[in-house]
């Protein structure tokens, strides 16, 4: 078939098509990448939602941390006597609880109080991690695609909407972090110091080592970023910034009588299991593989070619600190401050990339065109790079692909991108026979995760009925989890963690924890994991029997009742 | 700091871990006879940042 000249496009015709090819597929792309971490966003939100109205436990550690909240909201301590009961204390430091106390006068010791203090701290990190990277080149979409990739990391949304103060602490650590890079900046650009702005930066990150002892990384960061830049005023300035650390340390030492000490420090020296750290760090690279392999780069460059920014420097020190994830009782949301820093490193390196291309040409880029090919050659190298940033989103959302599939809607659209729709697993049980895989309706590319998937209508039955048994008794539970006594409001009885490590270091006496239970003090017995020491499973399995299992949440839990 | 001030930070730090870790062998902790699997681990990262360190050197006088 042939072609009249006048149907056929001219090469002007031609030119302008290809340009609006070049112009517009990039941003086609970049609109695709925001729509992912979008639906990221919107899957975080159905998440904590769903957990701020599960009225139990979700997180074994999360009731304790309610219980610290309570015991703050009443102006005690809760760095308590082990050996005596109710056994319980805590080993976290206090500023998370503090915050939520006015939440509990407001509202009574509620599980959600502590989950939505949590969550918007990861959204104001989010906006900090954004703040960031917009203050080095303005680019809205990078911007937002920064922060939503926090978001959007497997282990901020597992963790985010917990009632646990890891991610509390994040928020701290990268609010330090960046006030710190914007003042050092500035006093350079100006020629001045912002002594107001640097102790903002002490104070933030105080806040950060009193919310998770973890914070100790991003300290060290900061002090040896500026180091880096002028070593005299960082020695002057980390001098009263260590004694007042300290002077803290003290007071609740002495206000505690050494409950502080004991509980916060000998009760954290776990032992350290090689193959838990190993196995987290690859799963870390296997999920975030692209902020991490540009952020790497991005600091390399800066090493040899450029100033090392803090940011780099930040994410070296919380990259080595993440191998603690290794330590019993420790795990993936030890990731999450290098996950922080990637994130911000990855904005600031594509920005810079971007700067690269719009200055082809230009003095001192190193290319030289004529004028008849600049325009074009500035075009498709700055869409070009527009297109790969976009296509490189776009891989890194597939790579972090987590979905609940409990409605047709988040189903057809986990099958719609090839997703499977649910996965097969069995329920986690410590004193049952195995039990047969489930579909579960939650899609994780982590693999198998007990966290994630939102609570069902089914969990909250099976914790009231749980509750209900607790009830049934006259006295405290002796649980493994604090949500049972607290929804019948019953004394929280032992933090079995706490005590399980407390035990490996020699410090708890257990006498009298034991004599109660070989006495049945206690109605009714509630395990999940069996974490308490070993003499004290000996004595519940010598004096209690089991007399239901009832499962939530992935966990069968086992209520006992004391034997005849 | 210099970039070259920064490498001579960085074989600091590479050699002294070095030797720290020999010294632990010497002082008989760990529970493998000789250099154990933590231990070569170790090492290879100290080996990492000397050379590291040593890559900085003639970039000289520049800002770190």
């Amino acid at each position: 078939m042939s072609t009249t000249a006048a149907s056929r496009p001219s090469s002007t015709q031609r030119q302008r098509a290809l340009n609006q090819l070049i112009i517009n597929l990039p941003r086609l792309v970049i609109g695709l990448a925001l729509l992912i971490f979008i639906g990221y966003f919107i899957v975080y939100c159905i998440y904590a939602f769903a957990l701020f109205q599960f009225p139990f436990d979700y997180d074994q550690g999360e009731g304790f941390e309610l219980m610290d909240t309570l015991l703050f909201s009443q102006g005690q301590w809760p760095y308590r006597d082990n050996n005596s009961y109710p056994f319980y204390s805590s080993n976290y430091p206090p500023l998370f609880h503090v915050a939520i106390v006015p939440l509990v006068w407001l509202f009574g010791t509620q599980y959600w109080t502590g989950r939505l203090v949590s969550w918007v701290g990861t959204l104001l990190t989010a906006v900090f991690i954004s703040t960031a990277v917009h203050k080095a080149g303005k680019r809205w979409w990078l911007t937002t695609l920064s922060g939503l990739a926090f978001l959007a990391s497997n282990y901020v949304y597992h963790v985010g909407p917990l009632f646990r103060q890891h991610m509390f602490m994040v928020m701290f650590e990268t609010a330090a972090v960046v006030l710190m890079a914007h003042t050092i900046q500035r006093e350079e650009r100006e020629k001045r110091s912002y002594t107001a702005y640097l102790i903002g930066v002490m104070a933030l990150l105080l806040l950060a080592g009193y919310t998770k002892q973890l914070a100790y990384a991003t300290v060290i960061a900061v002090f040896a970023f500026w180091l880096l830049r002028q070593p005299l005023r960082a020695i002057k300035w980390a001098i009263p910034f260590g004694i007042v650390t300290g002077l803290v340390f003290l007071w609740i030492d002495l206000s505690t009588d050494g409950y502080w000490f004991l509980n916060t420090v000998t009760a954290n020296i776990n032992p350290f299991v090689p193959g838990q750290a190993q196995g987290l760090f690859r799963q870390w690279f296997r999920l975030h593989t692209v902020l991490i392999v540009v952020s790497a780069i991005y600091a390399i460059y800066q090493l040899y070619f450029e100033r090392l920014s803090i940011y780099s420097v930040w994410f070296v020190v919380a990259t080595i600190n993440s191998v603690t994830a290794g330590k019993w009782g420790a795990g993936e949301s030890y990731f999450a401050t290098a996950i922080a820093a990637s994130c911000i490193l990855t904005g600031l390196a594509f920005h810079r990339v971007l700067k690269w291309g719009a200055g082809i040409g230009e003095r001192g880029s190193g290319l030289k065109f004529t004028i008849y090919d600049l325009r074009f050659t500035k075009l498709l190298v700055s869409n070009l790079l527009l297109l790969g940033i976009g296509i490189l989103f776009i891989y890194q959302g597939g790579k972090m692909f987590h979905m609940p599939t409990h409605t047709p809607f988040l189903s057809g659209v986990a099958q719609a991108v090839g997703q499977p729709t649910e996965v097969m697993i069995a329920p986690q049980t410590s004193c049952s026979a195995p039990r047969p895989a489930e579909s579960i309706p939650y899609v994780d590319s982590a693999g198998v995760s007990l966290l994630g998937r939102p609570p069902s209508p089914e969990d909250t039955l099976a914790g009231q009925e749980i509750a209900a048994f607790v009830a049934s008794g006259e006295t405290a539970a002796f649980s493994e989890d604090a949500s049972f006594n607290f929804y019948n409001n019953r004394d929280i009885v032992t933090n079995p963690t706490q005590l399980l490590n407390l035990y490996n270091n020699n410090s708890v006496d257990i006498t009298e924890m034991v004599t109660m239970l070989n006495n049945q003090a206690f109605d009714t017995v509630v395990l999940r994991a069996q974490f308490y020491p070993p003499p004290v499973l000996d004595a519940i399995g010598q004096q209690y029997e089991t007399v239901k299992l009832v499962q939530m949440n992935g966990f069968v839990y086992c209520l006992m009742e004391p034997r005849n | 700091m210099t970039k070259r001030q920064l490498g001579y930070l960085f074989i600091l730090a590479g050699v002294g871990s070095s030797l720290g870790l020999f010294a632990l062998d010497f002082l008989g902790a760990g529970q493998f006879q000789g250099i154990g699997p933590a231990q070569r681990l170790a090492l290879l990262v100290a080996g990492g940042v000397t050379l590291l360190g040593i890559s900085l050197l003639p970039l000289g006088d520049k800002p770190a």
